[in-house]
């Protein structure tokens, strides 16, 4: 025989469920994280970026928007195929094509010139270095994508850091501490000594590996860049004006509106007020490393050279330099011309230089050629869209035998 | 809470188990949102990138 049933009100509070059932709290915990981590592992894949050019302000770390390396390489899947020849573009504003509107920009070109067989993708970052983001992604994609080009340019006599520049080290760090690189002893001990022998980074290593190995577990970078992206940024920055578009809108509304160098007349990209400061730092690009011979010329400090040397080994296994194509960057003529004789002997020697160092790395080397004057430059560094087509022209007859040379087509 | 007491002590004890193990669940759904998106806050650089060219 059953006890009659109890009315609800009946009930004495002590007899009253509790709302809080810890069993069903840790089931919902654990399940939605796991429900995350896989949300952020399958979005992390996806192609975000469906009208990408390259990675604008608003999209990118100037606006605490951080790429994953996922992501990266999403968007090269989505644009690359296997059968082509990956070309991969780093480096900083100057590879970024600053002063060229998208529709003009030096890489648009260098795909019509190179044509279908191969698929340049534009990963390159203002303030950036040849070792970063785009470097790092050639490096994980290099499995999927065999047949690749990685072209990146840097100043004369600029080394590279095997972690890559600070602002843009998480992408290394990504890569890194999720066993995505290639495993190579040297950049190993770079890393080794940076945490362990330098006494102001030995705290950060738990910091750093533990934080790519929580979201290794956890995918929270590529669910809230999802979400950034696709609904609501949600980190304050001070790059837009008014707070409704530096914080709140989704980053897919933003559109690639760099400006155009040719809409500012020649007389004010170059201006006889900065005349002075950039001319010295055109000669303070080669002055600190060079001394005199006895004969008059010019020779590379000898420390100096070595550094150079050591940095651009490390910074790349001997496999993924065969396949890099680095562009030494020249300063703009109308203040190289400022110089003294003396000094643009130095200035020249460095360039034939640095290509001696670069390719005796194992690097493919080049350098502007003499064709590009002023009005190919839209500052002291950048190129204007006429200066970016010689590059374009540049770049494609180095790739082309690259391609030829790593056996990826045929002469 | 104590709303959310009386609310259940005035259903059925079924149903009472029932939502009570409901509500735990969807705070522990609310609770891994907010931890998964604070890893993500946290992991962001704390110092700004300002790009300047020269």
């Amino acid at each position: 025989m059953s006890a009659p049933a109890e009315h609800p009100s009946l009930l004495t509070p002590r007899e009253t469920p509790g709302w809080f059932r810890p069993g069903s709290f840790v089931l919902g915990l654990a399940g939605a994280l796991i429900a995350l981590s896989l949300l952020g592992w399958w979005l992390g894949r996806r192609d975000q970026y469906p009208h990408f050019t390259r990675f604008f302000p608003a999209i990118s770390p100037e606006v605490s928007y951080y790429p994953t390396v996922a992501e990266m390489g999403a968007i090269v899947r989505a644009r690359c195929r296997p059968d082509q020849v990956l070309v991969i573009v780093g480096g900083n504003s100057i590879f970024y094509g600053s002063g060229q509107p998208p529709e003009l920009m030096w890489t648009r070109r260098l795909q019509e010139l190179l044509g279908d067989r191969y698929c340049v993708v534009n990963l390159a970052f203002r303030g950036a270095t040849a070792s970063d983001g785009a470097a790092v992604v050639a490096e994980v994609l290099r499995r999927e994508f065999p047949h690749q080009i990685y072209v990146a340019n840097v100043g004369t006599l600029q080394a590279i850091n095997p972690l890559g520049s600070i602002p843009y080290r998480f992408i290394f760090w990504e890569a890194y501490y999720k066993g995505e690189l290639v495993t190579y002893a040297p950049r190993d001990n770079v890393v080794h000594a940076y945490f362990w022998d330098d006494l102001t980074h030995r705290s950060e290593w738990l910091d750093t590996a533990g934080r790519v190995w929580l979201d290794r577990a956890l995918h929270f970078r590529d669910f809230w860049n999802w979400v950034a992206m696709d609904w609501i940024f949600t980190v304050p920055t001070s790059y837009y004006p008014t707070l409704a578009e530096g914080l709140l809108r989704a980053r897919k509304s933003f559109s690639d509106r760099e400006g155009n160098f040719d809409d500012t007349p020649f007389r004010q990209r170059f201006r006889t007020d900065t005349l002075k400061l950039e001319t010295d730092i055109t000669r303070g690009f080669t002055g600190p490393h060079y001394e005199r011979t006895a004969d008059g010329g010019w020779r590379m400090r000898s420390p100096e050279k070595k550094e150079f040397e050591w940095f651009i080994r490390v910074a790349m296994p001997e496999q993924l330099r065969r396949r890099t194509l680095i562009v030494v960057s020249k300063n703009c003529p109308f203040y190289v011309e400022r110089l003294s004789a003396e000094e643009r002997a130095r200035d020249g020697q460095s360039y034939s230089d640095s290509l001696t160092i670069w390719r005796a790395a194992g690097y493919h080397a080049a350098t502007y050629t003499d064709d590009f004057t002023a009005h190919d430059y839209g500052d002291r560094a950048h190129l204007t869209v006429s200066g970016g087509r010689k590059l374009a022209a540049l770049v494609a007859d180095n790739v082309r035998p690259m391609a030829v040379e790593l056996g990826y087509l045929s002469p | 809470m104590k709303m959310l007491q009386m609310l259940l002590s005035r259903l059925p004890p079924r149903l009472a188990t029932l939502v009570s193990h409901v509500l735990s669940l969807m705070a522990g759904v609310l609770a891994a949102v907010i931890l998964h998106y604070v890893l993500y806050r946290i992991d962001l650089p704390s110092k700004p990138f300002i790009y300047v060219a020269f």
